[in-house]
């Protein structure tokens, strides 16, 4: 069937604000699909649709219309706690801000994201460690989100978005409140870890430099999907246009220093 | 001197010191019947009061015996005189109700505004915390972990609150100068720690309704 080929499915789905005459369509009739291993970014000026469209794909905001289907189970369909059960063992999310729980610790950070779904077993413990450490915060197991740097931080995050096997990672704005060097980093990491595990992902920036690392690009203007790019040269010359949408070429930073990624059995 | 009112004194010989004694909170002297009449204010010519008199007599009775017969004797033998029990005696001292009423008043105003300051107190920690439960919900915390942790967390507080706050209160009293009416029994003691350890809770419930409000989507800044 079609539709398992999709981790993600997405028809026709509409996300109406207000009512009457003043109804604004944030979301109007988008039609999307993302494969496990695929790693995809939706773009598009302020104010198109990002936001709210994750904010539906994450079972947070119920659609108007249309159908949303994550792990073949049809979202729209389900009460407020089965979306919030869902959330937590399906969807791996990282946001712009305010990614931790500030009294715990990296490590315990991660292993929350078990804690939730019941599972935090010494095998659980073990893979909370051993991902954090392939993320390159091994000597940071024990600290506080205060003592980590934003783009650390943001590693914990996509640790805890990847620790308990979701089907799905979402990311808002992972590299909002990153400087240049450190924004590459963590979404090189994160594209190679989506792969590696074969989750189907997600990500919402308005920095189209950081477009470079996925498969495909999902431009948005005005609740549509306007545009989709799947061309590689494509998509680099999407990136090399740097921030936002603009129109002249910027120079990309040279790549950044790689991170190593061994191999790993999941599960 | 004013009015028909003269200072005189007296040399009485202290035999001795005793305990928590006091009339309406003011020191007080025991002296034998007929020294107090000796002592006692005897009025102006225009009334004279020559009768040894007593405001109230204190009648110790042997264990065991009939309290209704005594009191029956005592009143058929003596013109002029109630018999009551002990509570009723002190509870008609001039002012007692009053100045009671008015401590009871201090007390439950006290109880309340505690469920107010408490209350607020814990409003605050979780107005402040409002984006991390936000994004705990966004994740896939239910209202039941977050109320639970909510729950715990201010229990948790309140006792660490309670336990801090009476034995600073114990250390404040016992430099208390011995003239301070203040006696801590310890039936009052745990009335009052049972009363702090459940106005807590009550005055974060409020907060605890909050933080099930709020609302997953804060996480991405979406919150209607
Ligand atoms: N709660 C809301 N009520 C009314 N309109 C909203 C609400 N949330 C978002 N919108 C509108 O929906 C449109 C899309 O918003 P959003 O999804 O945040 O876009 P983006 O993330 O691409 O900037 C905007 O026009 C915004 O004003
Ligand atoms: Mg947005």
């Amino acid at each position: 069937m079609e539709r398992n080929m999709f981790a993600l499915e997405t028809r026709n789905v509409v996300k109406a604000y207000g009512t009457g005459t003043s109804v604004t369509k944030a979301v109007d009739g988008v039609t999307i699909g993302v494969r496990s291993g695929e790693f995809v970014a939706l773009v598009g000026p302020s104010g198109s649709g990002k936001t709210t469209l994750l904010a539906m794909l994450a079972g947070l905001l119920k659609p108007t219309d249309g159908e949303l289907m994550i792990d073949g189970q049809e979202l729209g369909q389900m009460s407020e706690a089965q979306r919030t059960a869902f959330r937590r063992q399906k969807i791996g999310f990282t946001f712009q801000a305010n990614n931790l729980v500030p009294y715990l610790t990296a490590l315990e950070n991660v292993e929350l994201m078990l804690r939730l779904n019941g599972r935090l077993d010494k095998a659980g413990k073990a893979r909370a460690r051993d991902l954090l450490e392939r993320l390159g915060l091994g000597d940071k197991l024990n600290n506080l989100p205060r003592q980590l740097s934003g783009g650390q931080q943001q590693r914990v995050a996509i640790a805890r978005a990847l620790i308990h096997d979701p089907a799905v990672v979402l990311a808002d704005e992972p590299t909002a409140s990153l400087d240049t060097e450190r924004a590459f980093q963590v979404v090189e990491t994160f594209a190679a870890m989506i792969r590696e595990q074969n989750r189907a992902g997600i990500m919402v920036t308005h920095d189209l430099r950081m477009v470079q690392y996925v498969d495909r690009v999902l431009q948005m203007r005005d609740g549509k999907m306007a545009r989709e790019i799947t061309d590689r040269d494509e998509i680099f010359a999407m990136a090399s246009t740097g921030l936002h949408d603009a129109p002249v070429a910027v120079e990309l930073p040279r790549p950044a220093p790689q991170l190593v990624l061994e191999p790993v059995v999941v599960r | 001197m004013f009015q028909d009112t003269k200072e005189e004194f007296y040399d009485l010989t202290v035999v001795g010191i005793s305990d928590g004694r006091q009339y309406n909170l003011q020191p007080s002297v025991m002296v034998p019947f007929r020294t107090w009449d000796e002592l006692r204010p005897q009025g102006g010519q225009s009334a004279p009061n020559a009768e040894l008199v007593a405001n109230l007599v204190a009648v110790r009775v042997a264990e065991g015996s009939d309290l209704a017969a005594m009191a029956d004797r005592i009143e058929s033998q003596v013109a002029d005189v109630e018999v009551v029990d002990r509570v009723t005696a002190y509870e008609a001292t001039p002012g007692y109700s009053a100045q009671q009423s008015t401590l009871d008043t201090q007390r439950y105003f006290a109880l309340l505004i505690g469920i107010l300051v408490i209350g607020g107190f814990f409003q605050i920690l979780t107005l402040q915390k409002v984006a991390q439960i936000g994004m705990l919900k966004a994740i896939g915390a239910s209202n039941f972990v977050v109320g639970t942790a909510a729950i715990v967390q201010i229990i948790a507080v309140t006792v660490i609150g309670v336990a801090l706050g009476a034995a600073f209160t114990l250390a404040l009293s016992l430099g208390f100068p011995p003239t301070v009416p203040i006696v801590f029994s310890p039936a009052a003691i745990s009335a009052a720690i049972l009363s702090l350890l459940l106005i807590g809770p009550i005055g974060g419930l409020v907060s605890v309704r909050y933080s099930l409000k709020v609302e997953p989507l804060t996480a991405l800044g979406l919150a209607q």
